[in-house]
């Protein structure tokens, strides 16, 4: 298959391209989906692409086919190339230097997921499903879809680079609906690792799910609304995970700070010259590294060959790191952090995120919520959604929980935490050591490319906060 | 035209399927081509061209359903997917409520607007003028900056099934999407869409926009409360297209239905029209035959307020003891392109009876609550006006609809007549597009931070 993007490379180069870069992937995929015990269906996939991308006349050009005929490739490379080249509206883009890198690396499996038997991934989904019915709850729906694939990429680029890598990853989705006479609850959350099917059993699922459902009937039967005066929130790590996510790493991807993503994801309200300036208190410590093991969003090299790494976007509640390319980087004459990734042989790599989280402080939840005297614990979410510049947060409860003299004492109900970026981050006192990623599939780009990430971090003690 | 290559490499991969003896199997082969052209602060950054082909396996044994893809036309592959595939539906539990696939074979009637020449024959410097004169008339209007994206694309199908099902279509579409901006604040945004470049005014669209910038200049800090609410059509589609999926019996099912219990009930205001139009002409959703082969047709789903029908293939309807609907999913059935019928008022007529309201442009980051339930927030994005008088007053921002869509469908209290069909990046591309014209909508709650 190497041959083929050499091919292309060399195609590109030879029409005047001045970089090319070419990525091969073959993933091969499993998927079921249970439906209130029934399994709908099971389906498999084995596939494999070729999406090259070159640089000409200032701007990118993109040509991707399944085909792996010579001739082919070279006609998709030539279109590629004469669009580009078409263009009057260029611009100067450049892209920063980056060193080539030859490398080769594997997610190890202790229990491959290509190996283990249909029968046995349905029957995993059945025992959850059993065990959730066990809570005794009356279920208006209970949905659950599990896929495992494994992701084969040969990155090479007209620089040198040559990098092959071979990530397998497992994912699963549940959405069940507890139901009462009159009124209704709904859960839905996620679960997944880059890692093998040994990691599934870790997950306690059939003990995760029967605790939710069971929550959720107390938040319907006796959940009670929240008061309106300001209090302590400490939050669940699942929701200072979507916090971390949408408020601090959206808007720290460079992409969207040039405007690169207006008409699609949006743009962002902070700038360039917000570098070095207060986000959060001293206690707002925001990281996000791609290179933690067996994490949904893990990656060793990002789609443009370039090393990942751990990153500070923001340290000690100063601003202090932006996501880059190597397109963003130029732009703002430094190297690129391993940011951009593509979710398909067909798409072009972009500015994204890995596992973006709060990094855990010294105290425990259980302490963190012994100093307040009203509060809420708010433990995870449902409904979210944040505007498109990335200032305007609103994260509903799935489980919340009144707080009175340092102790939970009852259930709330669909409590509502709507406030803007700034206000977050400079009420957060304190951060937990209870340490948890969680995942999640971000959206960006256009055609959507929907991304493995993680995101997570300790619990967050905020003062003073409204919520409704 | 499909070529025969395209029908041998099926009817190769029928008859392998077939020798496995299922009881029932559906193969189809597609193929597609797409050029996409990604324009950022008014100049290209990204131009691309995609191809794409593949042949979709779905085989029943015993009542075991498996799926598989192919993407290497070649005949030794394929003998040995269908071997793996014959493997894998052993493996699997059968669905006890399957209830099978539609008989054929099936009468096609020609869907009209849906299959452009030009589209196909169009030059990359034809695609880059078409976005000029996009981005030029956002300028014209006080834009400082335009961004979006145009895509055009073809694809073609042929189908083939155990139950005497033959079907093949071919069809073209083009996408341009153009957001305005004058700073970071003050933005609008607007698409084009549709299967024939002609259905595709691109200037025009890029002036809304540039309009919807100018006018949104130094915006407010919004009230929450409850306001009345003109909706753009670009603003309400997602909120339609939510609806159609929610249509879907298997939606119902899996507790992801707001129409849940409610056929025959009222659940909207009683001049919605609410149709799934599968073979609406020139529809950028429309498609001749549904994934088992099904011609396509036009359902009602909410005929004068009344929810009419929810949406089937053949196994649920059969399961359901009704007709197919044409909107097959082979395993959850599936919305084409949804209709709101429009009203006789003009747009003018819409503002004249808003004393105090609000406009909303553009929506973004739709999410329930609870999907059963209907509760959801979503936030308004782009130009976002106070109404007073039936006039924009001033440009607003930094408010949110959290409300719930029954109640919405309930309010909507009047219908324009100026509809046009819509597709964005809000609608996604697991909604179906939306043709609608402005509508208002009573008393939608809207909230703003606390902090």
């Amino acid at each position: 298959m190497e041959e083929f993007a050499e091919l292309a490379i060399r195609h590109a180069k030879k029409l005047g391209a001045e970089y090319a870069e070419a990525r091969i992937e073959n993933v091969s995929e499993n998927s079921f989906t249970l439906n209130n015990g029934t399994l709908e269906a099971g389906a498999f996939d084995d596939y494999v692409g070729l999406g090259i991308r070159l640089l000409a006349n200032g701007v990118w050009g993109f040509a991707s086919t399944n085909s792996f005929n010579p001739i082919i490739i070279k006609g998709a490379v030539h279109r590629a190339f004469d669009v580009a080249n078409q263009a009057k509206r260029s611009g100067s883009m450049k892209i920063s230097e980056e060193r080539p890198v030859k490398a080769s690396h594997r997610v190890r499996q202790k229990k491959n997921i290509l190996s283990v038997k249909p029968e046995e991934k349905i029957d995993y989904l059945k025992h959850i499903d059993d065990s959730l019915q066990k809570s005794r709850a009356k279920f208006a729906g209970r949905y659950f879809s599990l896929s495992d694939w494994v992701t084969k990429k040969i990155y090479i680029n007209s620089e040198g680079s040559k990098i092959t890598s071979e990530i397998p990853r497992i994912f699963l989705y549940y959405l069940f609906t507890v139901k009462g006479d009159t009124k209704s609850q709904q859960r839905y959350w996620e679960y997944a690792v880059s890692g093998g099917w040994e990691f599934v059993d870790k997950w306690k699922l059939h003990n995760v799910l029967p605790e939710e459902a069971k929550a959720l009937l107390k938040v319907m039967r006796s959940g009670v609304k929240v008061p309106s005066k300001p209090l302590t929130v400490i939050t669940g790590p699942q929701v200072s995970g979507i916090i971390a996510h949408e408020s601090c790493g959206h808007p720290f991807e460079t992409d969207r700070i040039f405007g690169r993503e207006a008409a699609q994801a949006g743009e962002s309200w902070i700038t360039p010259s917000m570098l070095g300036t207060r986000l959060g208190t001293e206690a707002v410590n925001l990281v996000d590294d791609p290179t933690v093991e067996n994490t949904y969003g893990f990656y060793k090299y990002d789609d443009e060959g370039v090393m990942a790494r751990k990153k500070y976007l923001v340290r000690k509640g100063l601003v202090n790191e932006f996501y880059h390319n190597r397109e963003t980087a130029a732009a703002m004459s430094t190297k690129s952090n391993g940011s951009a990734r593509a979710s398909d042989y067909d798409k072009e790599p972009i500015v994204r995120m890995g596992n973006t989280y709060f990094e855990p402080g010294k105290q425990s939840e259980k302490e963190l919520m012994e100093s307040a005297k009203l509060g809420v614990y708010f433990k995870s979410f449902t409904e979210w959604n944040i505007d498109d510049r990335r200032f305007n947060n609103r994260y509903v409860s799935s489980e919340a929980y009144l707080i009175e003299n340092g102790k939970i004492t009852k259930p709330l109900r669909n409590v509502v935490f709507e406030l803007t970026t700034p206000k977050i981050y400079s009420s957060i006192v304190a951060v937990g050591k209870n340490f948890e990623l969680h995942p999640g599939t971000c959206g960006k780009g256009e055609p959507m490319q929907g991304l493995p990430v993680s995101m997570g971090g300790g619990s967050l003690k905020l003062v003073n906060i409204k919520l409704r | 035209m499909i070529d025969e290559s395209v029908v041998e490499i099926a009817e190769y991969t029928k008859k392998k399927v077939l020798q496995k003896k299922p009881s029932d199997a559906i193969i189809t082969v597609s193929r597609s081509d797409a050029s996409e052209t990604k324009f950022v602060n008014n100049e290209i950054v990204k131009t691309a061209v995609k191809s794409d082909s593949d042949i979709t396996i779905f085989a029943v044994w015993d009542k075991k359903i498996a799926v598989t893809q192919v993407k290497e036309f070649k005949k030794d592959k394929i003998d040995k997917v269908v071997e793996k595939l014959h493997k894998f539906g052993r493996q699997i539990m059968p669905k006890d409520d399957y209830f099978g696939i539609a008989d054929g074979p099936f009468k096609y009637k020609k869907i009209p607007d849906t299959f452009d020449k030009k589209i196909v024959g169009l030059s990359a410097g034809e695609h880059l003028d078409y976005i000029d004169s996009g981005i030029n008339a956002a300028l014209e209007q006080g834009a400082s900056r335009a961004s979006g994206i145009f895509v055009t694309g073809h694809s073609d199908a042929y189908l083939t099934s155990s139950r005497g099902v033959v079907a093949q279509n071919e069809k073209s579409s083009a996408y341009f999407s153009i957001r305005a901006l004058i700073d970071a604040e003050s933005s609008g945004h607007n698409t084009a869409v549709g299967c024939m470049l002609k259905d595709l005014d691109i200037p025009r669209t890029g002036a809304a926009a540039g309009e919807i910038a100018r006018l949104s200049h130094k915006p407010i800090p919004g009230e929450g409360g409850q306001y009345d609410v003109i909706f753009a059509p670009l603003a309400f589609a997602p909120l339609l297209s939510v609806a159609g999926s929610a249509a879907s019996i298997f939606a119902v099912e899996s507790g992801l239905s707001f129409f849940k219990n409610r056929l025959g009930k009222k659940v909207a205001s009683s001049n919605v029209n609410l149709l799934d139009h599968g073979p609406l002409p020139g529809g950028f959703g429309s498609l001749l035959f549904d994934e088992e082969g099904v011609p396509t047709q036009k359902n009602t789903l909410i005929n004068k307020g009344i929810f009419k029908t929810f949406l089937y293939n053949t196994s649920f309807a059969r399961k359901y003891k009704t007709k197919s609907t044409g909107n097959a999913g082979l395993i959850d059935p599936t919305n084409w392109h949804i209709v709101l019928e429009p009203g006789k008022l003009t747009k003018e007529n819409l503002f004249s009876q808003v004393k105090n309201g609000i406009y909303v442009s553009n929506i973004w980051y739709t999410r329930f609550q609870n999907y059963l339930a209907g509760n959801f927030s979503t936030i308004p994005r782009d130009g976002m006006f106070l109404i007073k008088n039936g006039e924009f007053h001033k440009p607003i921002k930094q408010l949110r609809i959290a409300d719930n869509i029954l109640k919405i469908l309930q309010n909507i209290s009047a219908i324009a007549n100026d509809s046009r069909q819509v597709y964005s990046w809000e609608i996604g591309e697991a909604g179906a597009p939306v043709t609608l014209p402005h509508i208002l909508v009573k008393k939608v709650n809207f909230t703003e931070p606390t902090g």
